[in-house]
């Protein structure tokens, strides 16, 4: 018991984190202009968020679409990411051949349990839709007590603040009992069906 | 620290089994992965569905479906309204694709019989193409078959066949033969053409149930929509059977079979006497006869007695389509008679009586559409010709036979014989989706593709009177749970013969390249190069340019008849005789068979549906003692078959009607052991003048096998009930007029009526009271 409760947080799955396939550098596509990112909107990669149940890992195509020009030729990261993509170099002409590419296997770093169906584009519609809703949450999130929040913003209420962090971990506990009470301060629906069905 | 109550349970609850658990074990691998697509397919994307506009060549051929997709899974499929044969049409048939894709019987091996007396084994697709290079090497006599089609399948097969010195034949049972080679001597084109009902004031239409199920239903039934709007337009039919066609009509004739060329004949006599019609269009008419007139004896008392139809109903009709836009066709049981094709014939050049050749509302006749690796016919080989290639086979000079879209074992009549024929054959193999005779009898089988996974190209038939081609593009991936060893017909051709291209979907690409280069004049699609123009066609469906119509102005006229021929039919010598008018439903004379939504599709006119029905007239039926659902005998020159009784008032006396489609001896858990292949009882008369099957041309003897089985159907299942209130039911029985079963059953109608009455009186007291 001493040994679970000594190291509560990685255990109950908060600052849960992996090493991925690729270094994937948040801080660097999400983060603030002023700090050296290129402040990107979450939406931009994770497109289907507003109007699917998940968020989706974006496909190696997209970041491809970018990074066939951009970034360095001898980034070691890149190149994982161009060999996954089918991008390579001959007689000095960038070549993109799709039979050659291949998915990027990502470690999943927010995971519910399979009977939870949780739905994003639920829970950004009505954060965006209800500003009312959003004085009810924590006040150390960043869109605490806003009028107007973009769906981007609304990505921090369990997330955390992605855009600064150098490899992703869990902020959030994401457990029912934090769902429920977020629920129950913002008039959601509690009844056991609108979460496991 | 403050804890919640639920917090705390969590806490406590994880924290012996927890520590335990976590210490022991940790989350699998690969429950922690989670792959990012090379390339996102927008199918995916969870609770959005997205429509691809399609075409199944083999179920619907020509028509324009839009498929829903849904998280990469099929869900629904309707018709295309952008499509110009499909419009606002759609079909319930559509739907039962899903079920071809989805079928728990669905081929996902390969199979093989290593030697004539073994069985069938499952085998790597390895072994398999071993086999299937050695059976299809450039030494071997190869004979390729089909459904019919005009398409890259269609292509891909006669090309195939020509490089390796072989034939490349269609089958298609209950064919329509007779009406392309009578429409050929008439506009010297096998197309067909449209018949533009939407446009017309009055249609008269011969044995074709163009409502139901004949060809290019979604097209002539949202036809028959738009002849009803507005300007309510005439129709008449002439059909033995009293189909959906038949019932929809203002005035139904029910001629005996084989005769409806001399009601043709005979409104002609009639239009011509009265002078109903120009000169100039008499003068067309005559001249298509011999000596530029037609034969004595049509007037309509005549024919009255030779066709059992109503002479006055015979100018009434005559005098209808005489004034306005009219347009007259033939097809279904009136071109498959041993007269059939004169029959088409004679139909058809009613038209010029008319002037509706190439007029709006009448027959649109459509341009020769050639377009590279599309080919094919939609136009089956005659049963002659079969004879003669059967006959070859059997004689062991064709090495391998090559078989798609057809089931030959269960749909060619007993007299082929072609499962013997099938035995001399070194090497048969056959593609299929699930298994059924022709793929039992076969030395390999591929699991095939649905039409949901592959590409292709279709020129409809007909066309909507200008040039169009639909397009099939894959919409689900090959490597659908259960699928992925299934093989694309057209992709494993290309790779028997590497001349033909590279894919299907390079093949497709070529067609829609090519007209590309010739898109600047106008057509459905406009795109700034080769890859968008090609998107396009995908949205859209196919590719269709309306200024490239038929520049034929004068019709062939080539009449191969010098005189009058009537029908024979066959004999079975027995006394109690009846025409045989067997019918298409649902399950596509038996390609659908093993399909749960076709076989639930109730008949429109009996509501029957699962089970193989005779459609009998009641009062013969009560004469010979028959009551619904009696098990009885069918039997012709060619066999036996059993089925269950529906005695029917509509049927024309000595005449019975059947469904094809049942029967089937291999078809899956859906369709065996259920009803009777009508097919294998057909007689081999054929018509004369073409060879094709006469397959309306039967007779069969009735008798009472012993026994009654409930007949599933709807009517009568749920009680008739007034449909607007107020409305009473008049209950009419058989053989009575309206008028007579309201005077009949006037005072149980009249009773009804008070109590309605009463009732709104009552109702109206009541609300008069709480308002005061």
């Amino acid at each position: 018991m001493n040994a679970w409760l000594g190291q509560p947080l990685p255990v109950l799955g908060f600052e849960q984190t992996f090493d991925q396939p690729i270094n994937f550098p948040h801080t660097k596509h999400a983060g603030p202009v002023t700090e050296g990112g290129l402040g990107m909107d979450c939406t931009y990669c994770h497109r289907t968020v507003e109007n699917s149940s998940t968020a989706h890992v974006p496909a190696v195509e997209l970041c491809a679409s970018c990074h066939r020009a951009i970034g360095s030729e001898s980034s070691e990261e890149l190149k994982k990411l161009r060999e996954s993509a089918g991008i390579y170099s001959e007689n000095n002409q960038v070549i993109v051949d799709p039979k050659k590419a291949s998915p990027i296997n990502w470690k999943r770093v927010h995971r519910l349990p399979d009977h939870v169906r949780f739905v994003h584009s639920a829970h950004i519609n009505y954060l965006t839709n209800n500003p009312n809703a959003i004085k009810n949450i924590p006040e150390h999130l960043s869109i605490y007590g806003k009028e107007n929040v973009l769906s981007s913003e609304v990505c921090s209420t369990c997330h955390g603040d992605v855009a600064s962090m150098e490899q992703v971990h869990q902020v959030e506990p994401l457990k029912m009992g934090q769902c429920v009470n977020c629920h129950r301060e913002n008039g959601g629906p509690t009844d056991c069906a609108a979460c496991h069905h | 620290m403050k804890l919640n109550r639920r917090e705390f349970l969590t806490l406590s609850g994880k924290s012996a089994a927890g520590a335990v658990l976590f210490a022991a074990c940790s989350i699998p691998e690969k429950e922690l992965i989670v792959q990012s697509p090379v390339d996102m397919p927008e199918d995916l994307v969870r609770g959005v569905d997205e429509w691809y506009a399609t075409n199944w060549s083999e179920g619907a051929p020509g028509d324009g479906i839009l498929v829903r997709v849904l998280e990469g899974r099929i869900k629904k499929i309707k018709g295309n309204p952008d499509h110009p044969i499909t419009r606002e049409g759609s079909r319930t048939i559509y739907d039962t694709a899903l079920q071809i894709h989805y079928n728990p019987d669905r081929l996902n091996t390969y199979k093989v019989r290593r030697s004539k007396k073994g069985i069938l084994s499952n085998t790597s697709e390895t072994e398999a193409n071993k086999l299937i290079l050695e059976a299809t090497n450039k030494n071997k006599k190869i004979v390729v078959v089909t459904n019919p089609t005009k398409s890259t399948s269609g292509w891909v097969s006669k090309e195939f066949a020509q490089s390796r010195g072989g034939r490349y034949l269609t089958y298609d049972p209950l064919d329509q033969y007779n009406l392309y080679d009578a429409l050929n001597d008439l506009f010297g084109s096998y197309d067909l053409p449209i018949i533009d009902i939407s446009n017309s004031e009055n249609v008269l239409s011969f044995g074709a149930d163009w409502i139901g199920g004949w060809i290019s239903p979604a097209h002539y039934s949202s036809s028959y929509g738009k002849l009803r709007s507005e300007n309510r337009g005439y129709f008449a039919h002439v059909e033995p059977r009293h189909s959906i066609t038949s019932a929809a009509a203002d005035t139904w004739l029910s001629p005996f079979p084989g005769t409806e060329s001399e009601i043709a004949l005979s409104i002609a006599n009639v239009i011509i006497n009265e002078k109903l019609v120009s000169d100039q269009q008499i003068s067309d008419f005559l001249k298509i006869f011999p000596d530029g007139k037609i034969e004595y004896g049509y007037n309509p008392s005549d024919v009255e007695k030779r066709t059992g139809v109503s002479a006055d109903k015979i100018v009434e009709i005559a005098r209808k389509i005489s004034n306005g836009k009219s347009v007259v066709f033939a097809g279904g049981s009136t071109s498959a008679y041993t007269n059939g094709k004169y029959n088409t014939f004679v139909i058809y050049a009613l038209n010029f009586l008319l002037g509706s050749v190439g007029k709006e509302g009448g027959l649109i006749l459509n341009p020769k559409v050639e377009v590279d690796y599309i080919d094919g016919s939609n136009k089956s080989n005659s049963i002659k010709d079969w004879q003669e290639e059967l006959a070859q086979w059997r004689a062991g000079y064709v090495d391998t036979v090559i078989i798609k879209g057809v089931d030959l074992v269960y749909s060619m009549p007993n007299s082929l014989d072609v499962k013997g024929a099938l035995a001399n054959v070194e090497n048969v193999i056959s593609f299929g989706t699930s298994m059924n005779e022709t793929l039992e009898a076969s030395d390999i089988i591929i699991p095939e593709t649905t039409f949901f996974q592959d590409w292709g190209a279709e020129i409809p038939n007909p066309l909507p009177g200008f040039k169009t081609i639909s397009l099939q593009q894959p919409v689900v991936t090959k490597n659908s749970p259960g699928t992925k060893s299934t093989s694309s017909y057209v992709d494993k051709i290309i790779e028997l013969e590497s001349s033909l291209g590279s894919s299907a979907k390079s093949v497709v690409k070529k067609i829609f390249d090519n007209e590309f280069n010739d898109s600047d004049n106008g057509g459905s699609v406009k795109a700034g190069d080769k890859g968008s123009f090609l998107n396009g066609v995908q949205q859209r469906g196919g590719y269709w340019n309306i200024k490239e119509t038929s520049d034929q102005k004068t019709p062939r006229l080539k009449n191969p008849f010098t005189h009058s021929i009537e029908n024979t039919f066959s004999t079975t010598n027995d006394s109690n005789e009846f025409h045989l008018i067997p019918f298409t439903n649902n399950l596509n004379n038996g390609k659908l068979a093993n399909i749960p939504f076709a076989q639930q599709i109730p008949d429109p006119i009996t509501s029957a549906a699962w089970q193989t029905w005779v459609e009998i007239n009641s009062h013969q039926a009560e004469e010979m003692g028959i009551k619904e659902g009696d098990i009885i005998y069918l039997k012709s020159d060619a066999g036996e078959i059993k089925c269950l009784a529906y005695p029917h008032p509509a049927v024309q006396p000595s005449t019975i009607c059947v469904p094809t489609g049942q029967g089937t001896l291999r078809g899956g858990r859906y369709s065996e052991e259920r009803g009777s292949n009508l097919l294998k009882i057909l007689s081999d008369k054929l018509d004369p003048e073409t060879g094709s099957l006469a397959w309306a041309s039967t007779k069969v003897s009735v008798k009472r096998a012993g026994g009654n089985k409930k007949l599933p159907k709807f009517e009568g299942t749920v009680e008739a009930f007034p449909v607007e209130p107020g409305i009473p039911i008049l209950i009419v029985a058989p053989g009575e007029t309206a008028h007579e079963a309201e005077k009949k059953n006037h005072h149980k109608y009249q009773e009804q009526l008070n109590l309605i009455d009463k009732d709104k009186n009552n109702n109206h007291n009541g609300i008069s009271g709480e308002k005061h």
